[in-house]
């Protein structure tokens, strides 16, 4: 077999030729510092009480959850009162269970029987990722902490981003991969940036006329086809064209570095099926998603864990954790003080995140100003004072840190009554910079509560 | 594959136990793109099926509308085996690709599979380090040894050749050209060779099946091409591409003379647990979680050896017995090695798998394996819900809804009562949640001889167990039943399951979810299924007899 551990000492093949961190506009221009935005993902819904703030709008006292968030409270906006809106629906499908993921991030949702559904939009984060200059190179990051095989990840609807209708993203889940995909090639400050070698030169020459007879194969099959056939052969045109730039030749002579980009070593390997992994993948994906953004590779990503019916067991929390969370905490009435507790967890690696963001200095501050960092769950409250749990799709509970360049107030708590959670998406286009009002097949507006 | 609530679905059933005729392609195509191909009126295609003649054409009340033509990306599955057979290697660089999608219910399948940026650089680097590998023995792949760059003859008929099974057709003179002059942009003779191998290795004409027929104009209907066809086929039996026998066939337009061989060759032998690995899931068994504070006997080891018995079963009844999927659900025996035996309550030595019998009464082929039990259980205890659901989608083909948002899904804890089954007889109490689960626990209480792990158990928490359980809303097999093996001669005894079965075949064969426009195709497929006393290599060669399998329309 070829091992992982061969490819990688092929992709360092690759490194051969240095490959420094462009230089991005900003570098010209300190007033176009780039904006960034990250969804991350907390499982199952929330417990409500455990998760509402109390007080007003400007002077609330955080939650038992979002406790381990006080550090950064003036950098929150807290959101009550975003719902799947059934005209979120196209028409004839039903905004079933399980369907949620997604439909999170296309605004719109999944059509066809349940695990058999799709997606019917561009999810967001690829729709941003589409609008980014080819100098960050990159782009976007999916991440996953689950393994596709779990129970949960098998359908297409538990993937939260898609290309645009039945075309799904296929996150990543191993953090080696993950780094390896994003820093391939990559060195920081103090990198080199040295001319390469002929050796080197000769290989990038060579792989781009191996790349060049794939294009040209691609194109010589696309008119025989035609719509959604064709457009599956356009995107594998689009990928080739995108891995044909990374053996692009570095600009000669140049070493160029975000201020604060610092390539960080490869991550440890995290076994894949075993129990108790997941704590060590999401921070490895939380780390990276921080030093790629640092570095200006990544400005959108999205961080999923385990989805709507993941199973992970999270014992890491203690003894009686040590099992199946959905099935054991979730369709019960007793699970939850393990289901509040699983949530604080998610709320502290959260935290994590925004201390890594609030930590790279940028500007005339650091990375988080200029970058929304949005914690959400697929489902809403999953309890109510002692009342049963739901599988709910209102009272989604989301919290934005950072103001993405100003966009976003900060050190609120916004109760926006009952708005579609499409209407946040467009909040995030906004704020990175986007006046559009569609995205794909989902056309609204942004929520102005919610607007610094 | 996981289709537990997905896929059979030909039916839907309304929770006040009503059965509706759902719409088949409903969900087959592309939103936003090509409407599939869905005729104005008329009943479902699926209704035919049982008063189907057999003979597609003449099938009454059914639809026949040819698919479109269209691109399959290979699966991982089939990239690793097309390139051990193409290179020689027993690398299997595709164990490291990004997932896949599930599409229509099975791995890959055609509507969702795309090459991603990610998958584009996997394949990349994938063909970088076989074509480098190869080049150690080039022997295997170069039909003489270009002495120099402008040894052209050499590598003129090197790339007819080798691309020619790369592809799975000849290349025709301009693309034989455009890798000819790549091979010339090398430094070296061996470095051409070797860029033509990586290069090759992601074309779009090895990386997709082709399925668009002969040029012909816009509508036309067309019959696959004689190398589309034997690739169809080489996939569907072999996961793999066609070898030179079945390519030389193709050039003689010989193809279907070829079928009988291909069902015969070794490499047809994982044809049917392709389909039922994924079909009941079986490829979960290996890497279950369950609680190990309940289960400390279900270890890494016995997983595999539930996986590998499940699929020595499968492969057995298929090759060496009746090779029916009456006899899949319905067997007293199984084959099991020592670890297993001692599962099952049977003497068994060493480890090889062999045929046992099990202990009387107890068991019903793959429906009571005990990996299957364990795939449909929870992580503490067995699950009547999962196991009734498992029967009602995959085997009766009746799609259950998913619980609506905003409902109240509380069940109590194990440990609060005695049995499994008390726990969710408090569903059906609850009239909110009996209105469905009345459909799917009655089932799965059969099944209460079985532990989470799929222990044979008369007993629980020292109550015994009741494993009374009831068929409703079927066609043809309502009514109580006690135990698994009762249900299981049930189950096989009924045409809807025979016909729900060859219906999920239909779907992994094509990739796809049916259409109206497959109703005539579908209707022959389960009626020959049935006739042939449900043997599954008929069911085969009745779907790619389909116009569904072997036409096309023109883009």
């Amino acid at each position: 077999m070829i091992s992982r551990r061969r490819f990688l000492s092929m992709s360092s093949a690759a490194a051969a030729f240095v490959l420094p961190v462009l230089k991005s506009s900003r570098a010209q221009a300190q007033t176009a510092l780039p904006k960034r935005v990250v969804f991350f993902h907390t499982p199952l819904g929330t417990v409500r009480e455990g998760w509402l703030p109390t007080g007003s709008e400007t002077s609330f006292t955080l939650s038992p959850i979002l406790q381990p968030l006080a550090p950064y409270k003036d950098r929150l906006l807290i959101i009550d009162g975003l719902a799947f809106d059934p005209i979120a629906a196209p028409s004839g499908a039903t905004t079933g269970n399980h369907k949620e993921p997604g439909s999170m991030l296309t605004g719109r949702s999944c059509e066809g029987r349940d695990e058999a559904s799709k997606h019917t939009n561009i999810s967001v984060d690829q729709w941003l990722k589409g609008k980014l200059p080819s100098s960050v190179r990159v782009k976007s990051l999916e991440l996953i902490t689950a393994y596709r095989s779990d129970y949960s990840l098998r359908a297409d609807r538990s993937l939260f981003s898609a290309l645009g209708p039945n075309l799904p993203v296929i996150p990543e889940a191993d953090p080696q991969r993950a780094f390896d995909r994003t820093f391939m090639g990559v060195t920081g400050a103090g990198g080199t940036g040295s001319m390469p070698d002929p050796a080197a030169e000769r290989l990038r020459l060579e792989r781009k006329s191996v790349l060049d007879t794939v294009v040209k194969e691609l194109t010589g099959l696309q008119p025989a086809l035609t719509g959604f056939e064709r457009a599956k052969l356009d995107q594998h045109l689009t990928a080739v064209r995108e891995l044909e730039q990374t053996f692009q030749p570095p600009t000669s002579g140049t070493t160029m570095v975000q201020a604060g980009c610092v390539v960080p070593s490869r991550p440890a390997a995290v076994p894949q099926y075993e129990m108790g992994s997941l704590p060590a993948r999401l921070k490895s994906h939380l780390q990276l998603v921080a030093a790629s953004m640092a570095c200006d590779l990544v400005r959108v990503a999205v961080v999923g864990s385990e989805n709507g019916q993941g199973r992970a067991s999270p014992g890491w929390l203690g003894s009686g954790f040590d099992t199946n969370w959905h099935d054991a905490f979730t369709h019960n009435t007793t699970g939850h003080s393990q289901h509040q507790a699983i949530h604080t967890w998610y709320a502290q690696q959260f935290a994590y995140l925004v201390g890594l963001f609030k930590a790279v200095p940028e500007g005339n501050g650091t990375m988080l100003d200029n970058t929304a960092l949005v914690m959400f769950s697929e489902q809403g409250c999953r309890y109510s004072s002692s009342g049963p749990s739901e599988h709910s799709h209102a009272q989604l509970p989301y919290v934005v840190a950072g103001s993405c360049g100003g966009h976003f107030k900060q050190g609120r708590f916004v109760s926006v009554g009952t708005k579609s959670h499409k209407d946040f998406l467009f909040n995030c286009i906004r704020a990175m910079g986007f006046s559009d009002s569609t995205f794909g097949n989902v056309s609204g507006a942004p929520l102005p509560q919610l607007v610094a | 594959m996981a289709r537990s609530l997905v896929i059979a679905a030909l039916l839907s059933v309304a929770c006040d136990g009503s059965i509706i005729a759902a719409t088949p392609g409903a969900s087959a195509g592309p939103p936003g793109s090509t409407p599939p191909m869905v005729g104005g009126t008329g009943g479902s295609g699926s209704e035919t099926g049982s008063g189907g003649s057999g003979t597609g054409g003449g099938a009454t009340n059914c639809e026949s509308a040819v698919p479109p033509a269209r691109l399959w990306r290979l699966s991982h599955a089939q990239y690793d085996l097309t390139v051990q057979a193409l290179l020689g290697t027993t690398d299997a660089p595709a164990e490291s690709f990004e997932l896949q999608a599930a599409g229509s219910g099975f791995q890959n399948g055609a509507d969702t599979s795309y090459v991603s940026a990610n998958l584009a650089q996997q394949y990349f680097a994938a063909a970088e380090g076989l074509a480098a590998a190869a080049m150690r023995a080039p022997a295997k792949v170069l039909p003489c040894t270009p002495a120099s760059p402008a040894d052209t003859a050499c590598v003129k008929r090197f790339i007819d050749a080798f691309g020619r099974q790369v592809f799975r057709e000849p290349l025709d003179a301009a693309r034989a050209a455009t890798y000819f002059s790549l091979y010339q942009s090398a430094s070296t003779p061996a470095r051409g060779v070797e860029l033509v191998i990586a290069a090759m290795l992601q074309s779009p004409y090895f990386l997709y099946r082709r399925e668009l027929g002969a040029p012909a104009a816009h509508g036309a209907t067309v019959p696959l091409t004689s190398y589309e066809l034997a690739s169809a086929l080489s996939f569907l039996l072999w996961d793999q591409g066609p070898d030179d026998a079945l390519l030389d066939a193709a050039a003689r337009d010989a193809v279907p003379g070829e079928v009988e061989r291909l069902l015969a060759d070794p490499r047809a032998k994982g044809f049917a647990w392709r389909f039922f690995s994924q079909d009941f899931e079986l490829d979960r068994i290996s890497h279950l979680t369950k609680d190990v504070t309940v289960f400390p006997a279900f270890t890494d080891a016995l997983q595999a050896d539930l996986s590998a018995e499940a699929e020595a079963f499968v492969n057995h009844v298929t090759w060496s017995s009746t090779g029916t999927l009456s006899e899949l659900l319905t067997a007293d025996y199984s084959l099991l090695n020592a670890r297993l035996g001692a599962l099952y309550g049977v003497t068994v030595s060493g480890s090889a798998f062999t045929k046992t019998a099990l202990p009387s009464g107890q068991r019903s082929g793959l429906l009571t394996q005990a990996g299957l039990l364990a795939v449909h259980g929870d992580d503490r205890s067995g699950s009547p819900v999962q196991r009734g659901l498992f029967v009602r989608s995959n085997l009766l083909c009746q799609e259950m809804p998913a619980p609506p948002p905003n409902v109240a899904d509380t069940l109590e804890l194990p440990g609060a009562v005695k049995t499994t089954r008390q726990r969710y007889e408090a569903h059906l109490q609850n009239p909110t949640c009996s209105a469905c689960h009345k459909l799917m626990d009655p089932i799965g209480f059969g099944f209460e001889n079985f532990d989470g792990i799929g222990r044979w158990r008369t007993t629980e928490n020292g109550v015994a167990v009741d494993v009374r359980g009831n068929l409703s809303t079927t066609k043809t097999i309502d009514g109580p039943f006690t135990g698994a093996v009762e249900l299981g001669q049930r189950l096989a005894s009924a045409p809807e399951v025979s016909d729900c079965v060859a219906t999920g075949w239909f779907r992994y064969a094509l990739g796809r979810v049916e259409t109206h426009g497959d109703g005539c195709s579908l209707a022959t497929v389960r009626a020959k299924f049935k006739d042939s006393g449900t043997r599954l290599s008929e069911l085969v060669r009745s779907i790619i007899s389909t116009p569904a399998f072997n036409q096309r329309v023109k883009p």
